[in-house]
């Protein structure tokens, strides 16, 4: 007889739960009025900073008498700018963002944890791994592809362009827990702790510490 | 005899960048300094700058610096003389070797020689491995004893006599070479009996016999290990030492309604907790591998790069893919040294550290090689020959760009942005040194600001000042004890910040200040008058040199009365 490879109905009121007590879905609810309407900022390969950036360097190419074509092809507006987009892409897997500290702008995030809880990075891994091993490559594609958006964001570790990843990361996590739930019951027990001790943790920090800091930002500006 | 050929070249390869300007480019910085006059000091007096007779920790700034490098240096020193290049040495000689070791590691690991010679090419053109091993530094010596610590535990397995005693030697070695690796290497080791452990039952006589001999070798360090230096150390670099500011606990405490909430989520042991996992979490971040680097830290700073070239990531996927799908016990050792390897770093105050994660970059361009010859195998397969072309020639252009952009970065840009100050590579003293050596005579006195940090030892070191001398008026100031240490001075020299308001009332006295200490706006015509300048490679004001010609005598007496005043108040 066929498997059925259709996902459990668990799995979607995982999904809807964990997506219920993200950091990054309750700051940008209890923030929306600051934050939207909200226009990104794109980098563009013409941006005065890059420029002057490439200028800058290859100048110091010249004068260490490094001839002018090999210092064109080693410093150019193409090469910084694709750095800079590589860059702003690899920083939406940085864990410091992720876990810990989140979007720069304390609009965004409340700098004591990250958009997901830390809890979710074992469930992340967890699920990665039942993805490869289950060779489901289109769900590892789509998410190597979700960052890539922010990546022409000027700001960098914005939050609202890397919203698809979170959304994936927690799926990503959700399949975590269920592999796991299978296989090491006191593990996911312990994970499943964690993630509460978080959720309060984030709860409390969002009720009594955070006004204060984000009323610090607003003062500052 | 392919791969020897390709062994040697790329050995050659490793020598060149590993030898190139070695001494000449990049200042000495004030760690190198003191390994070198440590060993100087111990060469000729057999006994380290404070007068210690053959110390297994030595003092220096206060940092309480490891002894296997010092110890090692000291033949080097007798032949070559105090230098540069001296210090250097022996970090670029054992970095060159680990090329070899690294090969022969992987070849026994994964008994593919295409894996190792990918992964011995890497290595030996790794921006993180070059950035540390071109320094006069003690975790370069202590990354190559790590490496042979591995490969003797190898060989051991693989039923070489010699095998354990040369990894108990080398992982003991690496114990004494640096503080991180004290951590690092028993974890080490138990990995590689926990992967290895059948193998060791059936060797266990051989085995427990090297174990004993490496528990003697280690044994002499043990008493300096619970020493108030080596506990001051530990209070200094790491998390255990770190207390919260006072108006921190305060403000939390203010905001909470109750200390229940406070026990919960805000204690010290908690905070601490968490923060080594966020620096543990760090050291895997792909801007930090890729993109930035150790971005905090001049020395540890490659500009406009991270550590690893942005074209292995991809192969280190796959790499990751290929050992995540592979039943082989190898994974293990593999990954549990991926694990392991942050560790040591996670538990100090920084919040990355390439220095202290040096055992990293050998164990992720393994991982990198492994993806890269599953790539390239099916690379090799494709039948469609310009699209295979198109894609091989692309990975050529992309990877000699990021290696020329590489070296531009190590050799100008960098550079450019790391010869200042104590972050930095402290430029600037040798010229010093030298300009002052030749005009000392002339002055009663010569102070120097310690603005740019360790003055005393960058004047030991390239006077060569005897040892002897020195030992008898040596003396560490530390401005508070988890502060590091500056020299206090010797014969005519005082190392202290120079305050001009108060110094410029001091006649027959040179002073060697910074831009901020010896302004020029203060510095007026015919009170006092610049004597020489330093500057840094990039035009930039290094040290000014200036004296007191005749000082203003009003200001000078309210100076006077004032430091009476406040010496009676004291008293």
């Amino acid at each position: 007889m066929k498997k059925s490879t259709k996902q459990p109905r668990s799995n979607n009121w995982f999904l809807i739960l964990f997506l219920l007590i993200s950091p990054w879905f309750w700051i940008i609810v209890r923030n929306r009025n600051t934050i939207f309407p909200f226009s990104f900022k794109f980098l563009s390969i013409d941006n005065q900073l890059l420029i002057e950036e490439t200028n800058n360097l290859r100048g110091e190419l010249l004068n260490a008498d490094v001839p002018g074509n090999l210092s064109k092809f080693v410093v150019n507006k193409f090469t910084t700018y694709t750095f800079e987009l590589t860059r702003r892409y690899l920083e939406t897997f940085d864990p410091q963002y992720l876990f810990f500290i989140g979007d720069l702008d304390l609009t965004k995030s409340t700098h004591s944890t990250g958009p997901l809880y830390l809890s979710f990075l074992p469930l992340i891994i967890v699920g990665l791994f039942d993805l490869i091993q289950k060779k489901k490559r289109l769900l590892i594609f789509i998410l190597l592809l979700t960052p890539v958006p922010a990546s022409f964001i000027q700001n960098h570790y914005e939050t609202l362009s890397r919203i698809p990843v979170f959304l994936l990361l927690t799926y990503v996590a959700v399949i975590g827990l269920v592999k796991l739930r299978k296989t090491r019951k006191i593990l996911t027990l312990l994970l499943v702790v964690l993630l509460i001790f978080e959720f309060f943790r984030f709860s409390h920090d969002f009720v009594f510490h955070y006004p204060r800091r984000l009323a610090n930002q607003v003062i500052l500006k | 005899m392919k791969y020897k050929i390709l062994l040697t070249l790329i050995f050659l390869l490793a020598l060149v960048l590993r030898f190139y300007k070695l001494s000449e480019f990049r200042c000495l910085n004030w760690d190198e300094a003191a390994f070198g006059y440590n060993a100087y000091s111990i060469l000729t007096t057999g006994k380290d700058e404070y007068g210690v007779t053959l110390p297994l920790q030595f003092k220096s700034v206060g940092d309480y610096k490891a002894p296997l490098y010092i110890y090692l240096t000291v033949p080097v020193i007798k032949i070559f003389g105090l230098n540069a290049f001296s210090v250097r040495l022996l970090p670029s000689l054992l970095g060159s070797l680990s090329i070899l070791v690294i090969y022969f590691i992987v070849n026994y690991l994964t008994k593919r020689k295409s894996v190792a010679i990918v992964s011995a090419f890497l290595l030996a053109v790794s921006p993180w491995h070059l950035q540390f091993v071109r320094g006069g530094v003690d975790f370069g010596i202590s990354n190559f004893f790590v490496n042979l610590g591995i490969l003797g535990f190898l060989l051991g397995v693989k039923g070489r006599r010699l095998g354990f005693i040369l990894s108990f030697l080398s992982f003991t070695a690496s114990i004494f070479a640096y503080f991180a690796d004290r951590l690092f290497s028993p974890l080490m080791l138990v990995l590689l009996i926990i992967t290895f452990r059948k193998e060791i039952l059936i060797k266990r006589r051989l085995f427990l016999k090297s174990l004993v001999i490496g528990l003697l070798v280690v044994l002499p360090i043990i008493p300096s290990l619970i020493s108030g230096g080596h506990i001051e150390k530990i209070l200094k670099t790491t998390v255990f030492g770190y207390t919260r500011p006072a108006d921190y606990v305060q403000q939390i405490n203010s905001e909470d309604p109750s200390r229940v909430l406070y026990f919960l989520f805000h204690t010290d042991y908690f905070e601490t907790v968490w923060g080594i996992i966020n620096k543990y979490l760090n050291h895997f971040s792909p801007t930090f591998l890729f993109t930035q680097g150790a971005v905090m830290d001049p020395r540890q700073l490659i500009y406009g790069m991270g550590l690893m070239y942005l074209i292995e990531l991809p192969f280190l996927l796959v790499g990751l893919y290929y050992l995540i799908k592979n039943k082989d016990r190898v994974k293990i050792l593999i990954l549990g040294w991926l694990i392991l390897a942050p560790i040591p770093a996670a538990i100090t105050r920084d919040l990355v550290s390439a220095r202290r994660t040096l055992n990293m970059p050998v164990i992720l361009l393994i991982i990198t090689s492994l993806g890269f010859i599953y790539v390239y195998n099916i690379w090799n397969k494709w039948d469609r020959k310009i699209l295979r072309l198109i894609v091989g020639a692309s990975f050529v252009l992309i990877s000699v760009y990021q290696i020329f952009f590489y070296l531009f970065s190590y050799y100008i840009f960098t550079t450019n942005r790391t010869i200042k100050g104590p972050a930095g590579w402290q430029c600037g003293y040798k010229e010093l040194v030298n300009y002052i050596d030749s005009v000392e005579m002339n002055y009663q006195r010569i102070i120097v600001d310690t603005a740019y940090q360790g003055p005393y030892i960058f004047f030991l070191f390239y006077e060569k000042y005897p040892p002897i001398n020195y030992q008898s008026q040596a003396k560490l100031i530390q401005s508070s004890p988890d502060s590091l240490g500056e020299g206090q001075g010797y014969d005519k020299y005082e190392f202290r910040p120079i305050y001009w308001p108060k110094d410029r009332c001091l006649k027959d006295v040179l002073f060697a200040g910074t831009f901020d200490s010896l302004p020029m706006k203060d510095i007026k015509e015919g009170e006092a008058e610049v004597v020489n300048t330093i500057y840094f490679q990039n035009g930039d004001v290094a040290f000014r040199l200036v004296k007191v010609v005749n000082p203003d005598s009003f200001h000078c007496k309210e100076i006077n009365q004032e430091t009476d005043i406040s010496k009676f108040t004291a008293s």
